[in-house]
């Protein structure tokens, strides 16, 4: 019998066939009788006084069960996925406009609208705070109870800064500004909720499970063991889909009220309620010598969080670690803070706090080169982060360091390329940008273990058990393949289960471009123990303990494969755990200077951007993308992360923007606000850059992330080359190049 | 309460009959009523895509499209597209399974029917016209390059031409 080798190849996804015959189940898909519907009346100010509530007229409405507001909440007041400072219903003050106030109970939902709209809420406007610096002037008036506006501060230092910067031959400065965005994944929001027994079931889309079941515990004051949380389909996250969401008020009414409940937010109650990704401002400056190698980075940055606290501290934590680029220098000094504003949340975002700084140190390098009289590409290469190099986080580099291979990637396929037509066109104007990046697999100094479970028995399947849920990305599939090519099985033998607190274990959350590495680690992990053990039971039948290669156990010309051996030597099922959790060192408070992640994907992308010169409309024609992510699991797979990640980079850098004024989002929904559609795709080129990471299953790493951060800073540097300045902000809209044209045309 | 209207249509190529409010849009009918939650509501302002489904073989925002305008009527859904008995799969189902079409899922009955509509007019679109065909119908994990792709072989494959006859196909 043949070997069976899944890893690297593309199967067809374990859940594909569910999806397009409509037979996955959503949260929102879900329904039974008697289920309750729910509203939440939401604030309109983005930072006032409660003074009063006017319930009756709601109560009043028929079908009305409940209208509730914190003095009703069974368990804690106030949530959230790291500090606990979000109220699940405010009591005293709003900090935003959308902050939930008063959650409403129908037995359907034109009852459950029509008493939301009855219910009044009086308040007494106070000034709001509308942007970090408001919130950090000496006579700010402090937002919330629990702390200060500053909610986070770190630095990272490394050498001598300020006198390599005065001895350095060229010093490039500049200020940077990023924007808000909705993470926009095509679910809303949604929770069902009812009773099994004494036991509240919560179905829900969530990156974390395990998290849900221990938060949801406080909120409604029962037990850990009194709630199952099993992940439903999930029907994209981004980064987001963790703690406070309509699950979480579908279980509080089913607390109080012992019925079944659904919630689905509308798409507008989304864009209000959920977190967005953390507009930044970026002060960078960059300095190399006469032969263009860098001498120093010094950055400050400043991060507006919004009304609550959220993931601002891991984002921030993230954000310094990455913010010189993926580039060796002996001088750096990173400063980075969070600060509260009444503006709307922001949380954890695909891209977590590094994909904003691309935006930066890429243009900055693109700056220094022009002054060195170099090509961005050659000024790139001379300053890599190579294979055992220290980074400038005082980390040793393991040998899966893929810059230079990505970068020759993107050249090699930039070379080949047929010139666009619109190149010879004299309406516009046309050039490529070059963006690098590097990204930390796993959580920040932060142990991360993911754990999986394995279990056999004669004459049934396999199972595979992990607590995350796939949202998407192909995670199920490559958690199976790994599996079944350690086992030596096909993937067919093998039925996985996913993220259901009852039936798996915490694999900790899906976050950070981790499952791949760290849970996919412990598959293989689990694989393995199970090896030993059904070898273990074989040598009661054989008489000698087998050696197991290819996929067989073998013993003195005997041989069996895995299957064979669970059918021949076992009488009960057995169940093996594998865990991993990746090798890191806690980062020093003062400087940052540690061993925050046990691996590192690197990538290279190119842009060719063409722009109307009447209109000032930009153009994505062709983006060549290359990433080192480890050993590929999954070929089809990993491309459709580039795929997706680089589309919504371009959606980042051209087009989308969360439009405030007073604290109000002006574009909750997709008339208004805008994400790339299929007429916005370029001709693409993906290649995998395949530096197999020692510790990794099989050699792999992450690709989540990564795919997404070159694309928006390699279209700000082609537009830099069109317009001869940089724009320093995104979006980039049609008005910016105008105005930027405009002024070149005068001078 | 307002009075339940009795709706009569063909769904899926089989008749139905339904009591439905006057003011229920055609996705509320599938979802709550009939139980078919395949089509799915990601904007419920004819944005995004997610519940399209086919009436008379035209692609329709179901959240928009009021249920009793189908009085009468075809409608198909992807719960309809592998044949009556759910067994023949479509080949565009087969190709989104096959080329990677399919991520979260969520985007994927809609753009399915959306595909549909188009191959049932235009069996040979190139990627241009795919593209325009499905330019309504959002996605936020693939980038539409699978997606396109899986549409671009389904229609080799439902005309029989593979790629060593589609040398000359424009890209």
């Amino acid at each position: 019998m043949s070997r069976v080798h899944v890893v690297g190849g593309a199967m067809p996804k374990v859940d594909a066939l569910d999806k397009v015959t409509g037979k996955a189940i959503y949260a929102a898909d879900r329904l039974t009788q008697g289920m309750l519907h729910l509203k939440v009346v939401r604030s309109d100010r983005p930072h006032a006084q409660i003074t009063g509530l006017s319930l009756d007229r709601a109560k009043a409405v028929e079908g009305v069960v409940g209208v509730w507001t914190a003095d009703d909440l069974p368990g804690v007041r106030s949530t959230g996925p790291r500090a606990k400072d979000e109220p699940i219903l405010c009591w005293q003050k709003v900090l935003r406009v959308g902050d939930p106030v008063v959650l409403v109970a129908a037995e359907s939902e034109p009852a459950a609208r029509e008493a939301a709209e009855l219910v009044e809420v009086q308040y007494q406007d106070l000034p709001p705070i509308l942007s970090p610096q408001e919130a950090l002037a000496p006579d700010a008036p402090q937002l919330h109870p629990e702390g200060p506006n500053l909610v986070f501060e770190r630095r990272l230092v490394r050498g001598q800064v300020d006198e390599a910067l005065a001895n350095s031959a060229h010093v490039v400065t500049n200020t940077y500004r990023t924007q808000g965005i909705e993470h926009a994944y095509l679910e809303p929001e949604a929770g069902f909720t009812h009773w099994e027994g004494d036991q509240l079931v919560v179905e829900l889309p969530t990156k974390h499970a395990h998290f849900e079941q221990n938060e949801l515990s406080k909120v409604l004051d029962l037990s850990v063991d009194r709630i199952r949380v099993i992940c439903r389909t999930i029907g994209g996250y981004f980064g987001d889909k963790q703690c406070l969401s309509p699950a979480y008020y579908a279980a509080i009414a089913s607390k109080i009220t012992g019925r079944p409940a659904r919630m689905a937010y509308s798409r507008e109650e989304s864009f209000f309620a959920s977190t967005k990704r953390h507009p930044y401002s970026i002060e960078m400056t960059t300095a190399c010598d006469v032969q263009g190698k860098l001498t120093a980075v010094k950055v400050d940055i400043t991060g507006d969080t919004g009304a609550y606290i959220s993931y601002a501290p891991s984002v921030m934590s993230r954000t310094i670690m990455h913010a010189m680029g993926p580039y060796h220098l002996d001088n750096v000094e990173v400063t980075g803070r969070q600060v509260r504003t009444n503006n709307p949340t922001a949380g954890s975002m695909r891209g977590f706090g590094v994909v904003q700084l691309g935006l930066a140190y890429e243009c900055q390098m693109d700056l220094l080169a022009q002054k060195v009289g170099m090509s961005p590409e050659e000024f790139r290469r001379l300053n890599f982060l190579q294979a055992d190099d220290t980074a400038p986080w005082g980390q040793q580099l393991s040998s899966s360091v893929g810059l230079t291979q990505c970068l020759d990637a993107v050249l090699a396929e930039r070379a080949q390329i047929e010139p666009h037509p619109l190149e010879s066109d004299p309406d516009y104007a046309v050039a490529w940008g070059l963006a690098a990046m590097h990204y930390g697999i796993g959580l920040t100094g932060l142990p991360n273990p993911g754990v999986a479970m394995l279990r056999v028995a004669p004459g049934e399947k396999i199972r595979l058990t992990v607590g995350i849920g796939d949202g998407g990305q192909g995670s199920s599939t490559s958690m199976v393949q790994i599996a079944a090519e350690t086992l030596g099985v096909d993937p067919g033998e093998i039925q996985i289960i996913c993220a259901d607190t009852a039936l798996t274990p915490n694999s900790g959350p899906s976050t950070a471009s981790r499952i791949t590495y760290v849970v996919g680690r412990a598959v293989f992990d689990a694989a393995r123990s199970l090896i030993d053990r059904v070898g273990g039971e074989l040598a009661r039948e054989w008489g000698a303990q087998p050696d197991f290669s290819d996929g067989m156990y073998r013993l003195e010309g005997k041989e069996l494969d895995f299957k064979g051996a669970v059918n021949l030597a076992l009488n009960a099922p057995i169940a093996e755990q594998g865990a991993f959790d990746p090798p890191t060192q806690a980062l020093d408070q003062a400087t940052s200077q540690g061993s925050p992640y046990a691996t590192y994907a690197f990538g290279v992308q190119a842009a060719q951007v063409a722009v109307n010169l009447e209109t000032g409309q930009a153009r994505v024609l062709r983006l060549l993308a290359a990433h080192d992510v480890g050993r590929v699991i999954h070929r089809v797979n990993a491309e459709g992360q580039v795929h997706g990640g680089a589309i919504m980079g371009l959606g980042y850098g051209l087009m989308e923007e969360i439009v405030l004024r007073e604290g109000r989002i002006m574009n909750p929904g997709f008339r208004a606000y805008l994400i790339p559609s299929a007429m916005e795709v370029p001709e693409m080129k993906v290649t995998m850059v395949e530096c197999p990471e020692p510790t990794g299953p099989y050699g792999a790493k992450g690709v989540g992330e990564p795919a997404l951060l070159p694309t928006a800073p390699a279209i700000h540097n082609a537009l830099t080359k069109i317009l001869g300045q940089p724009v320093k902000k995104l979006p980039v809209k049609a008005e910016d190049i105008w105005r930027l044209l405009s002024q070149r045309a005068e001078k | 309460m307002k009075p339940l209207q009795e709706l009569e249509f063909r769904l899926n190529g089989r008749n139905v009959r339904v009591e439905v409010l006057p003011d229920e849009t055609l996705l509320e009918v599938l979802r709550e009523r009939l139980r078919l939650t395949g089509t799915k509501s990601g904007c419920a302002e004819g944005e995004c895509g997610a519940c399209t489904v086919l009436v008379q073989g035209l692609p329709v925002a179901s959240c928009l499209y009021p249920a009793l305008r189908c009085q009468g009527q075809a409608v198909e859904t992807v719960e309809g597209l592998a044949g009556e008995q759910g067994l023949q799969l479509h080949p565009l189902q087969e190709s989104f399974i096959e080329h990677g079409a399919v991520q979260c899922g969520f985007c994927t009955p809609g753009m399915l029917m959306s595909a549909k509509a188009l191959l049932d007019k235009n069996p040979s679109p190139d990627r241009t016209e795919i593209a325009q065909a499905l330019s309504g119908n959002l996605c936020r994990c693939t980038g539409y390059v699978k997606i396109i792709d899986s549409v671009e072989k389904a229609v080799e494959k439902i005309n029989g031409t593979g790629p060593a006859h589609h040398g000359s196909a424009e890209k």
